[in-house]
């Protein structure tokens, strides 16, 4: 209860400036009191006067400058950046082409020697196959040779041990062309 | 402090000044107004002097300042706007510093009198109608009676046109001022009361404390309120401006 009428009394005290002002002591707002207007209006046209000349001829056109200057170093920069990126391209379609290039002849140089290294080796495998077909060649006549060579000599042997073998058991000397005859014959009979 | 919340609009007379038979003292109004343009003109030519390419704080402020308005009268009125920027620019200076000025405690907002802000708004009308009149001569009028309106309706519409022309500065100062002295009575009234309840020993702490806290949020929108209206006001002369210059 008490709080309420503190509230009360705070709230109207508050607002009696509003109520007195509105009562008007000498004619309410400041503002309508128009022997004040001549000074005002003259210090508003000193004001904006003032304001307008330094403005107009120092201050904007100073800002002005700022920015402008501003910009064309600005776009100074972007134009810059413009032709070294066009540069930069250039070098790059360079590159690319002479990659492409380097990448054609890579491709000839190797079919190329894949060429060469086919042929060559086709040669070798001929050359080759022609010495291992002599030297087969060559073996077998070797071999048959020697194998003539060992047959004659078992001729000669078989007649060695026939004149041996007669000479000990039937203790008769027997002629050699004889006993060679005799082996021959029964070599003969044997191969057939 | 006086219990008067519309105290604080009352003129007060530094130096008496007599030019003639016209009374014109430097009261604490036009103390605040010459101070504006001093700000005003060290803000703008202090801070741009070294030009450089990187902005300073101050400088940025400065550009920022230029480049919002220019941009702004280049909205409106396009090839026209550097010819007539020093004035949009010079108008929206004048009431940017009343208003912020008067957010100072003890500060004079001399945008709160109805005799400033009428002048100005004179100015610009005057100055746009002048205009008109010297690029148009006499198919200033035309503006009075818009393209493709039937003519049939020419008695009703030339009138309000007309009306509604010469309502222009009258809604462009009246608009100014009252946000004006209506935020600037509401926080002396709100200040006054948190006052009044402190020096009678009220134990409400709380309720003070609240009352301030709002007095201070009251503060911020004003700030707001200040920038706006000395925006809305710059617009305004703009589209006056193009009226003016292009006639619609």
């Amino acid at each position: 209860m008490k709080r309420t009428a503190f509230i009360a009394l705070s709230v109207m005290t508050g607002l009696l400036p509003a109520t007195q002002a509105f009562a008007g002591e000498g004619g309410g707002l400041p503002q309508m009191d128009a022997s004040t207007y001549p000074g005002q209006i003259f210090w508003l046209a000193v004001t904006f006067v003032l304001i307008y000349v330094v403005m107009a001829k120092i201050s904007l056109p100073r800002v002005k400058d700022t920015l402008d200057r501003r910009q064309a170093h600005k776009d100074s920069h972007l134009n810059e950046a413009g032709h070294l990126n066009d540069e930069a391209e250039d070098v790059r379609k360079a590159y690319e082409k002479s990659l492409a290039e380097a990448q054609k002849k890579a491709a000839a140089a190797m079919a190329a020697g894949a060429r060469d290294a086919s042929a060559k080796a086709a040669q070798e495998q001929s050359a080759f196959a022609e010495k291992a077909r002599k030297r087969l060649a060559d073996t077998e006549r070797n071999i048959a040779k020697a194998k003539t060579e060992a047959l004659g000599s078992m001729t000669e042997i078989a007649t060695g041990i026939a004149a041996d073998i007669t000479q000990k058991v039937a203790n008769m000397s027997v002629d050699e062309a004889d006993a060679k005859q005799a082996v021959e014959k029964a070599l003969k009979e044997h191969a057939a | 402090m006086s219990d008067n919340i519309l105290e604080q609009f009352s003129l007060k007379t530094l130096v008496p000044l007599h030019a003639g038979s016209w009374n014109i003292p430097f009261t604490q109004s036009a103390a605040f107004m010459i101070g504006g343009a001093v700000l005003t003109i060290a803000l703008m030519t202090l801070s741009v002097r070294r030009k450089a390419l990187i902005p300073g704080r101050w400088q940025n402020a400065c550009e920022i300042l230029y480049e919002s308005i220019f941009g702004l009268t280049k909205e409106y009125l396009n090839d026209e706007a550097r010819k007539y920027f020093p004035f949009v620019f010079t108008v929206f200076m004048v009431v940017l510093m009343g208003n912020l000025f008067g957010l100072i405690p003890f500060a004079y907002t001399y945008t709160s009198q109805i005799i400033v802000t009428g002048a100005l708004a004179v100015l610009v009308v005057g100055f746009a109608t002048l205009l008109g009149f010297i690029k148009h001569g006499l198919h200033f009028f035309t503006l009075f009676f818009p393209k493709g309106t039937p003519i049939v309706m020419a008695p009703f519409i030339i009138p309000v046109e007309i009306i509604s022309y010469l309502s222009r500065p009258v809604s462009l100062s009246i608009r100014l001022c009252l946000n004006m002295v209506m935020g600037h009575m509401l926080m002396r009234l709100i200040g006054g009361f948190c006052v009044t309840m402190i020096a009678l020993g009220i134990g409400l702490k709380l309720f003070t404390a609240v009352t301030f806290s709002v007095n201070t949020l009251l503060m911020a929108l004003e700030c707001l309120v200040a920038l706006i209206q000395a925006h809305v006001f710059a617009v305004l002369t703009c589209v006056y401006l193009k009226d003016g210059v292009e006639l619609h």
